[in-house]
């Protein structure tokens, strides 16, 4: 005999969510740092911006702290926004703050701003799924490796040299021309 | 009857096989919700099934009454704990849970940290639906106990969404997660249960919810003084394993021996057992910064004290931190400790709902 049973998840699709458009270069544009609670959160996020500078000519502003744990205010948003050309967003090193910090990509996306939330390898599901309930499934994120939390200086240095050249993949349309000539010329000054 | 939605199933084996493939359980066999068992549930209740309990913006989910009566019916609740589970939820939903930003639910359900929806019950309705206060009170030993408290669990999972290796990240989680519902022994308790001492009758039956980590034990078999116990206690509530992490509301669950000699032997009131351990849950600066922390940024808090010379880091902001209550098994010097995970709450409010009593009754 049959059986009929209610289904126990909700049926609610999210509404598809347009990422904001690339940039062509990155060179003079304006990186605006928000970073939240965590530790090591500041440096992390603002090691990676000075590469953006270094590697690709970008200006950048002073970093600003969330006021809520992992998100800023509607007052901290709207100036991040209006001031910045790409935002980086972060730290995602945790099951909540990985999460929180795509959902403010997102939200920077839909403003208009190409952001890029800075998250860890463990947080990858995570991030993903969150970027989904956004309706931004494609939105791309860094992954850093696990753990940011206990590095010291020159370690967090040597992540973001790893993490800038994702960043600007994932802010510009392209990573080619004038930027890429850029960042082979910083490579070259610092192997050299 | 609720218009959510249905699948048909050849027969139950095979509608039990699609949950678990579905990864609508916790693993467990689940009851099938049918349309005639979820009803009863909200007959019970006499609630409009659409009506929204909860949102949650960050995964953009609500957790309404149908919803809530669907994983309960799988978790094995009869319509009469249903009025629990109700309040509880609304419980998750009030924004004093937080600061600032937004309420703190989601992101203590997604955290590597590990709390789990600690419920409390107070009032009749422990005996009119055989909720356990007494012995084995945290081990599941009452069918009201473990289905409430799973029922909460599956809403969390389904409802909203928070999939262990997906939206939940718990680095090791502990056994509550799969149901944590507690009630209050008021019958041997030396103090006022915690929903008078919060201002309701003593008729009203409430929940009380709690992002809790594990409870942790405390023994103290041999000590007679209501000191010597309160410092186990406190030294309990003290570990840097829980310090350094998130601090302040705090639950004492009070076993009735060692609240027959505090309370009772020695009639120490309620206030003056939470005012002893607020200012003994403390660690030195010393401890804090042998663990890793930077003594420059803990001076910097309003939580460091000197005290004879020594820098001391509160564990909690005054005695409205130290969430006070009395369960177990009146059988031995046990109690228990449960921390708080991403629970931050104004001092002194505690998150304390009434329950409902049946559809077209006031009080349960």
């Amino acid at each position: 005999m049959t059986i009929s049973v209610l289904i126990p998840v909700p049926s609610d699709a999210v509404r598809p969510s347009a990422m904001s458009p690339r940039l062509a270069s990155l060179k003079g544009k304006v990186v605006g740092v928000m970073y939240n609670a965590k530790g090591n959160a500041e440096p992390m996020l603002t090691f990676i911006a000075d590469n953006l500078k270094a590697q690709y000519g970008a200006e950048v502003l002073a970093p600003v702290r969330t006021r809520g744990v992992y998100l800023p205010d509607a007052e901290q948003f709207q100036a991040m926004a209006s001031k910045a050309d790409v935002v980086l967003v972060g730290l995602g090193d945790c099951g909540s703050c990985s999460a929180c910090s795509i959902e403010l990509a997102a939200d920077f996306e839909r403003a208009g701003v190409p952001a890029v939330a800075i998250c860890t390898t463990p947080f990858l599901r995570a991030g993903q799924a969150m970027a989904a309930r956004q309706g931004m499934p494609d939105l791309p994120f860094v992954t850093l490796q696990h753990p940011l939390s206990s590095l010291d200086t020159a370690e967090l240095r040597q992540r973001a040299e790893v993490a800038a050249p994702q960043a600007a993949a994932m802010l510009l349309a392209s990573l080619g021309g004038e930027d890429a000539a850029l960042s082979q010329q910083w490579r070259q000054s610092r192997t050299g | 009857m609720t218009s959510l939605p249905t699948a048909t199933f050849d027969d139950e084996a095979a509608a039990a096989a699609a949950y678990q493939a579905s990864e609508w359980t916790d693993g467990l066999p689940v009851a099938l919700p049918t349309a005639e068992r979820v009803q009863a549930l909200l007959d019970y209740v006499g609630r409009d099934p659409a009506e929204v309990l909860l949102v949650v913006p960050e995964t953009k989910r609500e957790v309404n009454v149908g919803l809530a009566a669907v994983n309960a019916v799988m978790a094995g609740c009869r319509p009469e704990y249903f009025p629990v589970v109700l309040a509880a939820i609304e419980g998750w939903a009030d924004d004093r849970w937080g600061f600032g930003d937004r309420n703190f639910f989601y992101m203590s359900n997604s955290s590597t940290g590990g709390g789990a929806q600690l419920v409390l019950v107070n009032g009749p309705i422990r005996h009119e639906i055989g909720l356990n206060s007494g012995a084995n009170v945290y081990s599941g030993a009452s069918p009201a106990n473990l289905t409430i408290g799973r029922a909460l669990r599956l809403i969390v999972r389904n409802v909203i969404g928070m999939r262990p290796g997906v939206l939940d990240h718990a680095s090791q989680g502990h056994p509550g997660k799969l149901s944590y519902t507690i009630a209050e022994n008021e019958e041997e308790s030396p103090w006022a249960p915690l929903h008078v001492e919060r201002g309701f009758s003593a008729d009203q039956s409430t929940a009380m919810v709690f992002c809790g980590r594990a409870p942790e034990p405390v023994e103290n078999r041999v000590a007679g003084s209501a000191e010597a116990i309160l410092f186990t206690i406190a030294d309990t509530m003290s570990r840097l394993g829980a310090m350094l992490g998130f601090r302040n509301s705090t639950m004492v669950v009070m076993g009735p021996e060692h609240a027959g000699i505090i309370g009772g032997k020695h009639g120490w009131s309620k206030a003056d057992v939470k005012q002893y351990l607020f200012e003994n849950f403390r660690r030195t600066v010393a401890d804090m910064a042998r663990a890793g922390m930077d003594p420059a940024t803990l001076r910097g808090s309003p939580a460091v004290v000197t005290e004879g010379g020594v820098e001391w880091v509160r564990g909690c902001r005054g005695p409205g931190d130290v969430i006070l209550v009395v369960a177990g098994g009146n059988n031995a010097g046990v109690s228990s400790v449960v921390t708080n995970w991403a629970f931050p709450i104004p001092l002194g409010d505690y998150i304390i709902k009434p329950i409902a009593g049946p559809a077209g009754k006031a009080k349960s």
